[in-house]
């Protein structure tokens, strides 16, 4: 293993080691806010000089979706704690443990694309679980409750995905010492086989409990839904992909100890329940968070879809994980805005959003478009991508399928979020004559990612795009 | 095949155990099935390792992670009503029943040769994890998800003959972690609800 390739574990780990002993909040937000620029430097050079033999191009791809978007993680949760200590909603104390298991999030998002096996990978996707489930529990009430459903469900989904990991190892003959991510050096048959496929089936229980797949995802709108805008953001644009991520890594061993028409089929399958479940849901949100929870279980089945799909597919759902996180961040970072000003996220509290907070608005009418799959966004081409290498692989049947839940989904989100938009905002949301009216932070971020998904969308920068390729050709695709 | 036995019959009490004490005593105990399994690897040709691991298991499982919880499970929730579960005993007996047979048969089809044990061991962590499914104080949800975990361990050994350093080392931290958290959730429930009882959080509906 070369050490290097641990390097960007040292920055979210010195964050947290400089936090430890700070009691001003100011000093936290400006940690928080340097930490998002070093990791932004970080990916520009991983981008740039793509350090030959520290990381595989898949873990390069994943890596650099995640320093990109916890640094716009970091950046609102800086203005969102200093926010809500100034309006008394949270102590010094409190904005301490939240940065601190917030760099405990960030140093575990690190861990999964900079792992070198698959042990650490495991570890990287608990200790997210692990410090996500405190910051959602930190506002109390009900996010309590929401914390307990969390714990328990993506707990034990953990300890079986270690099981199956196992199992597959062992299974298809693969020294569980050995570090990297091996194939299988021929395929099995029999018991061995038979291992490998339970093995694969715990692991999809468990990775798939954290990627809020069908039927371990109830945890998630409500874990969404109560935690803090800046979590709900990292927890649904980076953590779920990891959980996706960890999958894609046993597929492709499973593949080759199985072969890949069993393992796919499967992926098929709970994908397109996900999907179904998520479209047949999103129409009676009448919270914007848990419409945006919602939202992101219908692209992890979308994204797991794509990898069941194989070749072309796995491009494009490979694609999807970065356009659904850059979408996805930037729109919980404007329900945090709408929260700001509300006091709530739901309708009929909620209305008048565009009025209320002009900027805000707009930039989440924007990411709407974004999300749901129109032009000119990357999520309308990784969608596109996704889809067309279902037919191409045979599955047209279901990519019909597919395209008729996008379209529910679609409704959904059509029918739900002009409630909350449009209209007139309650007098007590309107600011005072000449006081500030919203938080321009967030909603400048959210722009700022909606440019880069409409950059996606038109010409992936080149640098990007050969990572993706040599991602993609790793994955199996 | 013993040791499998011995924490599949542990699980077995701790499903039924009425109090918080007595379900992390249980626990406690059942770190000995399992460092029994890595001391019998280790004497069989295991190496230093699989001892080091033995020592691991005892004082993390079966001393600091008891002690964490004995601090922060509430002894008892106050129900005078004997067990709070979810299901009717029949239905939680012949649940059991069935993920003991569901186990053993996939230890079975998974070979001969550590067929039964590794049988067991799957009925075990089939059974430690349904405790949450069936019992509605959050100690025992606590106690069974980690009593699933001991058992996964079990089971990864007895399949595996040995797990990497790197993967025992993550697991033993995940473990000191997981029992952490755990019980900082179930302290923070009993502030807000004043019981930690999960038919008192319905106010999410998933």
């Amino acid at each position: 293993m070369n050490v290097a390739s641990l390097l960007p574990l040292v920055v979210p780990a010195l964050a947290l080691l400089v936090t430890l002993p700070l009691r001003d909040v100011r000093r936290m937000a400006t940690v928080a806010r340097g930490t998002a620029l070093v990791l932004w430097a970080l990916a520009v050079w991983a981008l740039l000089t793509r350090p030959l033999g520290l990381w595989d191009p898949l873990a390069l791809w994943f890596l650099l979706m995640v320093l990109v978007l916890t640094g716009f993680c970091l950046m609102v949760s800086a203005q969102y704690v200093e926010a809500e200590v100034a309006q008394g909603e949270l102590t010094a104390a409190q904005a301490r443990r939240y940065f601190l298991l917030f760099h405990g999030c960030v140093l575990s998002l690190v861990t999964i694309g900079a792992a070198p096996d698959y042990f650490v990978v495991w570890a990287g996707v608990e200790g997210t679980t692990l410090t996500t489930i405190l910051l959602v529990a930190m506002p109390g009430g009900r996010a309590v409750e929401a914390a307990w459903k969390y714990v328990v469900i993506t707990g034990i989904g953990g300890l079986l995905a270690l099981l199956g990991t196992v199992f597959v190892l062992h299974g298809a003959h693969v020294p569980l010492g050995v570090v990297g991510f091996a194939t299988a050096p021929a395929a099995v048959a029999g018991p061995a086989a038979l291992a490998v496929q339970i093995g694969f089936w715990l692991a999809l229980v468990g990775y798939g409990s954290k990627a809020g797949l069908v039927p371990f995802h109830t945890w998630l709108p409500d874990a969404h839904s109560e935690a803090p805008a800046p979590v709900s953001a990292v927890l649904s644009g980076v953590k779920l992909a990891g959980g996706v991520y960890a999958l894609l890594r046993l597929l492709a061993l499973t593949d080759s100890a199985v072969g890949p028409l069993w393992p796919h089929r499967m992926l098929i399958i709970i994908g397109l329940l996900t999907l179904a479940l998520a479209a047949g849901a999103l129409a009676g949100q009448r919270d914007l968070k848990r419409l945006l929870a919602y939202s992101s279980i219908e692209h992890m089945g979308l994204i797991v879809l794509g990898a069941g799909f194989g070749g072309l597919a796995l491009a494009g759902a490979l694609l999807h994980m970065w356009t659904h996180g850059l979408g996805k961040t930037g729109l919980f970072f404007g329900a945090g805005n709408v929260r700001l000003r509300f006091r709530s996220t739901s309708a009929p509290s909620v209305r008048g959003v565009l009025r209320a907070m002009p900027l805000t608005g707009a930039a989440l009418a924007l990411g709407a478009a974004a999300i749901v799959g129109l032009p000119p966004f990357g999520l309308f081409w990784s969608e596109w991508l996704l889809l067309l290498g279902g037919v191409r692989a045979g599955y047209a049947v279901w990519v019909a399928l597919a395209v008729a839940l996008l379209l529910a989904a679609f409704l959904g989100i059509g029918l739900r979020l002009p409630d909350l938009l449009l209209g007139a905002p309650p007098k007590e949301a309107m600011a005072p004559e000449g006081a500030v009216r919203e938080a321009a932070g967030p909603a400048w971020v959210l722009g700022v990612e909606l440019a880069a998904l409409a950059v996606v969308g038109l010409a992936l920068p080149a640098a990007l795009h050969s990572v993706w390729l040599s991602a993609v050709r790793l994955g199996g695709g | 095949m013993a040791s499998a036995a011995v924490l599949l019959l542990l699980i077995v009490l701790a499903a039924v155990a009425r109090t918080a004490p007595a379900g992390v005593t249980i626990y406690a105990w059942a770190a000995v099935p399992q460092a029994a399994v890595a001391a019998a690897l280790a004497a069989s040709g295991g190496g230093a390792p699989l001892w080091v691991d033995v020592a691991l298991i005892l004082a993390v499982k079966a001393f600091w992670v008891p002690r964490v919880l004995h601090r922060s499970l509430p002894v008892r929730e106050g129900h005078d009503f004997g067990l709070a579960t979810s299901m009717s005993p029949p239905m939680l007996l012949g649940g059991a029943v069935v993920m003991a047979l569901l186990g053993l048969r996939l230890g079975t089809l998974l070979g001969p040769a550590a067929g039964e044990a590794l049988g067991l061991g799957l009925a075990a962590v089939l059974l430690g994890f349904g405790i949450p499914a069936v019992r509605a104080e959050l100690w025992a949800q606590t106690v069974g998800i980690l009593l699933g975990e001991a058992a996964l361990v079990l089971t990864a050994l007895v399949l595996a003959g040995d797990l990497p350093p790197t993967a025992e080392v993550l697991a033993f931290a995940e473990v000191i972690l997981l029992a952490v958290v755990l019980g900082a959730v179930v302290r923070a429930v009993r502030e807000v609800h004043g019981v930690a009882d999960v038919r008192r959080l319905g106010r999410l509906r998933g």
